[in-house]
């Protein structure tokens, strides 16, 4: 263990091993059985349980020397696995997320902030996640896939595309069932943006092809003058134009 | 003989001379472990965890780590745990919260396997079987003898009855009458779950007399073998002469979970303490309170 790159005020419990270059702030919680190696840099406040690992070597780079960056205020439960990164920038986590019991993230995964992922949750290499979003038990995202703020996602599904922010997707491949009404009141907006959204929702996803024409959204977007209605089509014209549009054309 | 010493135990802890904890364990202040008990290595046992006699608690798991709940408080609540019970590598057991009546209860003789998940004020009766990676979600009772396969995810606040089964990779939403099972089958693979038949097994496994026990293939028959309204089905059923007590119990049980919200009858204890919670009130009123 490294005392040096440890704040006076972490507390460490027993059989946790921490590697000579991680380097950890004050007030964080690591409880017993713990495994944190690599470049790891662990802000204040954060709260490790028993039997996580954090930064270990992934697949793609079994050396080990990437970094993996978490900011204040995470809370890793128990077994949670976090590789460390392969590239530059590394496995990055924002502040103020809980991660459940037996979640995995793989390596240069970017976990923007303020997200809860229910147990079991695999958020794959290269993934993105934006902020406030909700995840339930045994959703997988795959590699290189980014999923919207306010998103949530239903047990079991498969995140192979990006989703759009404000949705709620379930299913394996997923669908996108509507707007995540709960968690945008719980976020403090306003009932009158989230009906607005749910408008848009309506309108371009309940047509019988599902597939978001581009001169639609520019439609929708003279009509609705809402900043969250134009980051909701500026997401969906990326994935519009993305190579691979299998996700809005699921029905 | 003990060959390795190496165990971080708090001097508080309560453990009988027959417990047997082995190396790297981790155990708190406040938990009691009763005689015939086996801890593996590498356990962490923290909490208010109260632990009976002759269990197996296999490496790694986790037991009594504070809940998921956001609004859990970090006031004293409990995880019990019977006799008899098998706790395999990796599982996790989280104690109660305060809205949800302050315990988490395993029963005795359950077979709880690999990295399964026991979240806070959940109720295990007895003889249980979880499969590897099942996930329970807070507030759940699984009745006698429930049989759960393989990475089963179960909602919050829903009950599995007695005998019955789920299959492999099911999100149940909603409560599972007894003696049934519930799954995806084969025609619709991708649909929320259904009510597939029958559990021969757990209707073998209880100890029913014959007539009993055709009864109840019958009435679960009849009630789950169509779409037709099942409260009708029900009724029919009830209203006949010299019904066996068993069905009667399967009947009550589909209609109280009709009557809760999005099918789960223990919706009704969301933010009361549930009936469960009542036998270990003592605990609780022990704690020193905040003034």
């Amino acid at each position: 263990m490294n005392p040096d790159g440890l704040a006076d005020s972490v507390s460490v419990g027993p059989f946790t091993y921490i590697g000579e270059e991680v380097i950890i702030d004050d007030n964080t919680i690591i409880d017993s059985n713990v495994t944190i190696i690599g470049k790891t840099r662990i802000g204040k406040s954060c709260r490790f349980l028993p039997g996580c690992i954090v930064g270990c070597p992934s697949a793609d780079n079994p050396d080990g020397e990437g970094k993996c960056i978490i900011a204040d205020n995470n809370t890793i439960r128990e077994h949670v696995i976090i590789e460390a990164g392969s590239d530059e920038a590394g496995t990055i986590l924002g502040e103020n997320n809980l991660l459940m019991v037996g979640c995995y993230v793989g390596h240069d995964a970017e976990l923007t902030g303020d997200g809860i992922f229910a147990n079991f949750t695999r958020i794959n290499h290269h993934a993105r996640i934006e902020k406030f979003v909700r995840t339930s038990g045994f959703t997988t995202i795959d590699p290189y896939v980014t999923v919207g703020a306010y998103g949530f996602t239903t047990g079991y599904s498969r995140i192979d595309h990006d989703t759009p922010p404000y949705a709620i997707v379930q299913g394996s491949p997923f669908r996108i069932r509507g707007v995540n009404r709960e968690n945008l009141k719980r976020c403090g907006f306003s009932r009158q943006t989230i009906d607005t959204l749910k408008k848009v929702f309506r309108l371009i996803f309940n047509d019988s092809t599902n597939l978001p024409d581009l001169d639609q959204l520019a439609e929708i977007e003279q009509t609705f003058d809402d900043e969250h209605v134009a980051r909701l089509l500026t997401s969906l014209r990326k994935i519009a134009t993305s190579p691979d549009k299998k996700v809005l054309l699921s029905k | 003989m003990e060959i390795s010493v190496i165990r971080e135990i708090d001097p508080r802890v309560h453990i009988s001379d027959k417990a047997r904890i082995g190396p790297y364990c981790t155990i708190g202040p406040d938990v009691s472990i009763d005689a015939g008990t086996i801890v593996k290595d590498r356990v962490t046992i923290v909490g208010r965890t109260i632990i009976g006699k002759n269990n197996v608690i296999e490496h790694g798991s986790v037991l009594g780590a504070f809940p998921q709940d956001l609004k859990y408080q970090g006031k004293p609540t409990y995880l019990i745990i019977g006799d008899g019970n098998y706790i395999g590598p990796n599982v996790t057991a989280h104690v109660g919260t305060e809205l949800g009546g302050y315990i988490t209860r395993i029963g005795n003789n359950n077979f709880i396997d690999a990295a399964a998940h026991v979240a806070h004020d959940c109720y295990i009766d007895n003889n249980t079987y979880l499969a590897p990676a099942v996930l329970l979600a807070g507030h759940i009772r699984i009745e006698t003898g429930a049989v759960l396969e393989e990475m089963v995810g179960v909602h919050h606040f829903t009950t599995i009855g007695r005998f019955s089964k789920v299959s492999a990779r099911t999100a149940v939403t909603r409560d599972v009458p007894p003696f049934t099972i519930f799954g995806t089958g084969k025609e619709n693979p991708t649909l929320p779950a259904v009510i597939l038949g029958a559990h021969h097994e757990g209707i073998e496994k209880a100890n029913l007399q014959k007539q009993d026990r055709d009864a109840l293939y019958k009435a679960v028959e009849e009630i789950f073998s169509d779409g037709s309204p099942i409260r009708i089905k029900i009724d029919r059923i009830l209203n006949q002469r010299g019904v066996s007590e068993v069905v009667k119990t399967l009947c009550e049980f589909c209609l109280k979970s009709l009557s809760g919200k999005y099918g789960r009858q223990r919706e009704a204890f969301r933010g009361k303490i549930p009936p469960e919670a009542r036998e270990y009130l003592h605990l609780i009123e022990k704690e020193p309170h905040e003034q």
